[in-house]
């Protein structure tokens, strides 16, 4: 987890992870920087495989692929040392309905926890499912000895670790304290204790009695499969605690690099310091120093030469937004975390080409 | 500047939505700001837990409604004031009130709030907008701007009114819902205003958001802000072409303080083609007004970006002609 960087730009501050878990906050490029980590390490030789989150096909655009990528890995491009990258899009429902198949005991089961329609709330809209089944999915990537390294771009959530929260989810939820005292364990099948009809009748009050029987089918069918997502929980926090390194995507603005700040020390946290910091979209001119002072004013510099006044404006954001990622760096980045700018396109970052062009400003 | 007050008046909440990045939260105080200089009382509504503080103006933002930008709002003007809503919070007040605080008490307030999410997806949506709706019949404010979550989680606010109407047939639920379709789907009560930047994602998930916004909600949508454009300078492209002729006619004589103008000038240029490619598309793509507002050359945006933000809002077409 403490992997330290050789140079400020190498590629050494994620060698030993397997895995490399791209976060950030909405609009700060973090899947243009996923394909290109992608693009980077199939060039030295390696097999890749990128997952996107993404709902949006902005890794299918980025990476050039016309068709929609779907839950089966679609090679993207192989290389004549070897290397392959791949790309895969997260399809929620499919790596549930896998996960469900694989841990029930029958087939009827299967089918009757696929059918309850609170299992269907929970895959479809419950906070953090998409996070969920995208973990699933690595735990699925990450057994695949077709790949050396699977590359992921988390979904822009609301929080942005649910991610790391994800592996117990359903284990947690299953096993939630209303849930155990509602459906106490009575035999094969649980059935509902005397003393929870009060509380079964309230919430049927508020959310419905027929949503209230919804309920009570999924735990009688969900009977003997806690065991088996539990071990998953395990296995997986084990991937995200010992075979992944973070990179943390973010942008030189104020609010994207509080947000990185915050998504940082909570990572830290909880699995250690991230490895790399990504400022994406920085300003591509030098900053002036120091900055003159007639260069934030757009307007008053009608006699000026137009080259001058757009070098100005330019090299006074440039300037703002180094003072800002400098402070940023110094209380984010001070565990030896590998620091890298990526300059802002002109034009949007659409094949591989572009894709490569970044992947080369990744590794200096 | 009769029409500006009227398009502030035109409905009394402004939910402002789109994603991540396209600088939703500083839209919101903008339109927030503009309505109360144009001498609105407005309450700026922040449901993302993120609040812009130094572009209020604000130190700190508690649990009670602050007032903003005092200073700024001269006589004439209207109160500007902002509060915080968490989704989360709500739905616990909403059960404790719904009998079921014995409960919530018995086990942690989060874990109760995860369960009944999952039960019923759509009730925490639905008890935010119907904490929104409480306060626009409340009419302590004229206008109640409320900076939404992004896209996705925009989109499930708007349409866990319906959701909920579907699957309650009766009970408290079934009347929240209705009420809150009431007011989303009368345009003098609710508008949405969706934010996009001139770039090729943001345009394409904002076309595919306003569709969405229509087909399944019914919520009238105003103008349409996008945000961060590069204004143009005047003769830059001339200044470019001509530069670059010398360039070829006398190799090596150039200064390297000209190459960096000149790479930052094709930069430039390159970017407002891009964008304004982008705002084309979404004029065909969008049958909505636009409103335009500026990049500031900062990375950090104060009051007098508010400012300059907010005279870029009112001057609009968008703002000023009205919809015919």
């Amino acid at each position: 987890m403490t992997a330290v960087p050789d140079t400020e730009t190498g590629s050494g501050w994620f060698s030993d992870h397997r895995v490399v878990l791209c976060l950030g906050s909405g609009g700060v490029g973090k899947t243009t920087v996923a394909a290109a980590l992608g693009v980077a390490l199939s060039q030295q030789g390696e097999r890749v495989v990128v997952l996107t989150i993404d709902p949006a096909h902005r890794l299918a655009d980025a990476l050039g692929v016309d068709k929609d990528l779907g839950n089966e890995p679609h090679k993207v491009v192989v290389h004549d040392n070897g290397g392959e990258l791949w790309a895969t899009m997260l399809d929620p429902a499919e790596t549930f309905e896998a996960v469900v198949r694989e841990e029930s005991q029958s087939e009827d089961q299967a089918e009757r926890i696929l059918n309850n329609r609170l299992f269907r709330n929970l895959t479809r809209s419950l906070s953090g499912t998409n996070e969920y089944m995208a973990t699933e999915r690595l735990h699925q990537l990450h057994s695949d000895l077709r790949f050396d390294r699977i590359v992921v771009d988390t979904p822009p959530s609301r929080h942005v670790l649910d991610f790391l929260d994800s592996p117990g989810r359903l284990s947690r939820f299953v096993n939630h304290r209303l849930y155990r005292t509602v459906f106490a364990p009575q035999g094969v099948l649980r059935t509902v204790s005397v003393g929870a009809r009060l509380v079964l009748r309230l919430l049927g009050r508020i959310v419905g009695s027929r949503l209230v029987d919804d309920v009570v089918t999924f735990f009688a069918n969900f009977e003997g499969l806690d065991a088996g997502f539990d071990r998953r929980a395990v296995e997986m926090n084990r991937i995200l605690e010992e075979e992944t390194g973070f990179v943390l995507v973010t942008a030189p603005r104020r609010q994207a690099l509080e947000e990185a700040d915050w998504i940082a020390k909570n990572v830290e946290r909880r699995v250690g310091p991230v490895d790399a910091l990504i400022v994406n979209r920085t300003c591509p001119v030098a900053p002036a120093s120091p900055i003159s002072a007639d260069a934030v004013d757009e307007d008053g510099a009608a006699s000026a030469d137009p080259l001058a006044v757009n070098l100005a404006q330019l090299q006074a954001l440039a300037a703002h937004e180094e003072a800002m990622v400098d402070e940023f760096v110094v209380s984010t980045g001070g565990d030896g975390a590998a620091v890298i700018r990526l300059s802002e396109r002109a034009r949007p970052v659409a094949d591989l080409q572009a894709l490569g062009e970044l992947a080369a400003e990744l590794f200096g | 500047m009769v029409s500006v007050q009227s398009f502030f008046a035109a409905s009394n909440v402004l939910i402002v939505a789109g994603k991540g990045g396209v600088g939703k939260t500083t839209v919101g105080a903008v339109i927030a700001f503009a309505a109360a200089r144009g001498g609105c009382d407005v309450l700026l509504v922040e449901l993302e837990g993120y609040v812009n503080l130094e572009l209020l103006g604000l130190g700190s933002l508690g649990t009670e409604p602050q007032v903003a930008a005092e200073d700024l709002l001269g006589a004439g003007a209207g109160k500007l004031e902002v509060t915080k809503l968490h989704p989360d919070e709500a739905l616990a007040d909403y059960l404790d009130r719904s009998g079921m605080g014995p409960i919530i008490k018995t086990f942690s307030r989060t874990g109760a709030v995860e369960v009944v999410v999952a039960a019923a997806p759509g009730l925490r949506d639905l008890v935010t907008l119907g904490k929104i709706r409480q306060m626009e019949e409340a009419g302590h404010a004229d206008l109640i701007v409320v900076d939404a979550p992004a896209s996705g989680h925009a989109l499930s606010l708007l349409t866990s009114a319906a959701g909920m109407a579907d699957s309650a047939s009766s009970g408290p639920i079934r009347q929240q819902a209705d009420q809150a379709l009431a007011m989303l789907g009368d345009e003098s009560r609710c508008r949405v205003m969706l934010v996009t930047l001139p770039e090729e994602t943001p345009v394409s998930e904002t076309v595919e958001t306003a569709f969405d916004i229509e087909d399944l909600v019914g919520v009238k949508l105003g103008p349409l802000v996008v945000n961060g454009l590069w204004p143009d300078i005047d003769g830059l492209s001339d200044a470019v072409a001509e530069s670059a002729g010398c360039e070829s006619k006398e190799i090596g004589t150039e200064s390297a303080g000209n190459a960096t103008a000149l790479q930052a000038a094709r930069y430039r240029l390159a970017r407002t083609a891009d964008q304004q490619a982008q705002v084309a598309r979404l004029l065909t793509e969008l049958p909505l007004d636009q409103i335009h507002l500026p990049q500031r050359f900062t990375a950090s945006l104060g009051l007098d970006d508010l400012v300059t933000l907010a005279d870029a809002f009112v001057a609009s077409p968008a703002v000023v002609g009205g919809r015919p």
